[in-house]
């Protein structure tokens, strides 16, 4: 019986990584194709793909617009979750103040808060953006506070015995050893994220893949609403690969 | 300075984690101003450390030392990762080169200070952690297995200003190189055999 973790050849591995890459491609070609599927039910590659010349604005000005509002909120979000959950680790008063809202805030479904924020804010820019802000940074927020409760000993022995301040203590370590944990946490959000900017879109907008996800399905537009299932894909993969790579550059001691 | 008074006291100290009793009603004193907690591993020399520097509590009784601030480094550094050598040794408050008497410490790690900690050896990152030590200031050093980790040439620079500073400070350190302190004035405490432990000889 092979042990967990044996080693494989890297053949064997880049093999694996390009099947899975084609699995879905191919499994869609056959499942189309091999059992001949009507167009209402599944589209064919060259519908979906020609699909995207369609459109107007171009699909390039709606991707960019999902992009903006999901870089945006996930940005900012992020630099002022994180600073949060330190600071309410280290102010007792503050942290059992808030804790109650926080995590009311967290278990809320939040798709099931984005009818609220079109009712507050409109079809404004602001509240696409406040819905993505608020779920990153709530959720980073928490996390911080329990990743620096899970502290190892060390380095809590280590700040008592050199007497550092709350301030030193806040830039020097809570707000680095967050940044340097996080990212797991942060790629969760980010698949979040990227649902709740296609609801916002939904339920308003003019442009952005939620609003022609919305179009799509008023004109039962089968390969725009697999076009956009597509892109959207390609809109998380892409923002979660710069998201790694940006953590490996700048915090290369990170064991994320 | 070091009094012939008792600097440390325990007094019925008592303590477990959960069910697994350690120590038992246990009492001693020290006045040696280096003193080397001896035991084999797994006999409790760390948890009385930290029971030492209140980081634990006791179950009942107390472990108490005269004066008003103790630095306690413990087997696992606590460097910060991302800070370099330098910055690590800045965040002591207190650290002043000076206190050091031995220009050698300081000079020896010249080539690697400036490194961030992560990029240094396991040596290297012990060796910046005593230096933060030995430069700050605490009436009190708790010291687990300080000279781990340390070629003999850095022992024994180390082991000269552990000597040195024990004339001004209270020191209290589990070692297992004891032998290399070469008939320096260095008191011993002994935990023998296996826990709960009732009784310890102090030497």
């Amino acid at each position: 019986m092979k042990r967990v973790g044996s080693p494989k050849t890297t053949a064997y591995i880049k093999t694996l990584r390009v099947l899975g890459v084609v699995l879905f491609p191919a499994a869609w070609l056959i499942i189309k194709y091999g059992f001949s599927v009507s167009d209402k039910f599944l589209p064919g590659p060259v519908d979906v793909f020609q699909s995207a010349f369609d459109l107007s604005p171009s699909i390039i000005s709606h991707f960019a617009a999902s992009a903006m509002r999901l870089g945006s909120g996930v940005v900012l979000g992020a630099l002022f979750g994180i600073p949060l959950g330190a600071i309410l680790y280290v102010n007792r008063s503050l942290r059992e103040l808030l804790t109650p809202t926080l995590i009311s805030m967290q278990n809320v479904p939040p798709l099931a808060v984005v009818p609220f924020f079109i009712l507050w804010f409109g079809f404004s820019e602001l509240g696409k953006f406040l819905i993505v802000f608020l779920s990153v940074a709530v959720n980073l927020a928490m996390y911080g506070v329990r990743a620096l409760n899970g502290l190892e000993p060390r380095y809590r022995t280590m700040i008592k015995s050199y007497g550092l301040n709350r301030l030193s203590a806040l830039r020097l370590f809570f707000v680095p050893y967050i940044l340097s944990v996080c990212l797991p946490t942060l790629r969760y959000v980010l698949s979040v994220s990227v649902g709740l900017v296609l609801f916002s879109e939904l339920l308003g907008a003019q442009v952005g893949l939620g609003y022609l996800i919305q179009t799509a399905r008023s004109t039962f537009s089968m390969s725009l609403v697999f076009l956009v299932a597509l892109i959207s894909t390609v809109l998380y993969v892409l923002f979660d690969a710069a998201l790694v790579a940006f953590w490996r550059r700048a915090f290369p001691w990170s064991v994320s | 300075m070091v009094t012939r008074m008792d600097w440390l006291i325990a007094d019925r100290l008592t303590f477990a984690y959960g069910d697994d009793v350690i120590f038992e009603e246990l009492s001693f004193s020290l006045s040696a101003g280096m003193v080397a907690l001896q035991g084999p591993s797994g006999s409790g020399k760390t948890t009385l450390l930290k029971l030492i520097n209140q980081d634990l509590q006791p179950n009942s009784g107390s472990v108490r030392y005269q004066g008003g601030s103790a630095i306690l480094i413990l087997q696992d550094d606590s460097l910060i990762p991302w800070l370099s050598g330098s910055a690590n040794i800045k965040i002591s408050r207190t650290y002043d080169s000076k206190r050091i008497f031995d220009a050698r410490i300081v000079e020896s790690m010249a080539s690697f200070v400036e490194k961030s900690a992560y990029k240094m050896s396991f040596g290297q990152r012990r060796y910046v952690e005593i230096v933060r030590a030995l430069g700050s200031e605490s009436e009190v050093l708790l010291l687990d297995e300080p000279l781990n980790f340390l070629d003999a040439d850095r022992r024994a620079i180390v082991i000269k200003e552990l000597v040195r500073q024990s004339a001004k400070r209270h020191i209290l350190m589990s070692t297992h190189y004891i032998e290399e302190f070469d008939g320096a004035p260095v008191g011993r405490i002994q935990l023998r055999g296996i826990a709960p432990f009732r009784e310890v000889t102090v030497l």
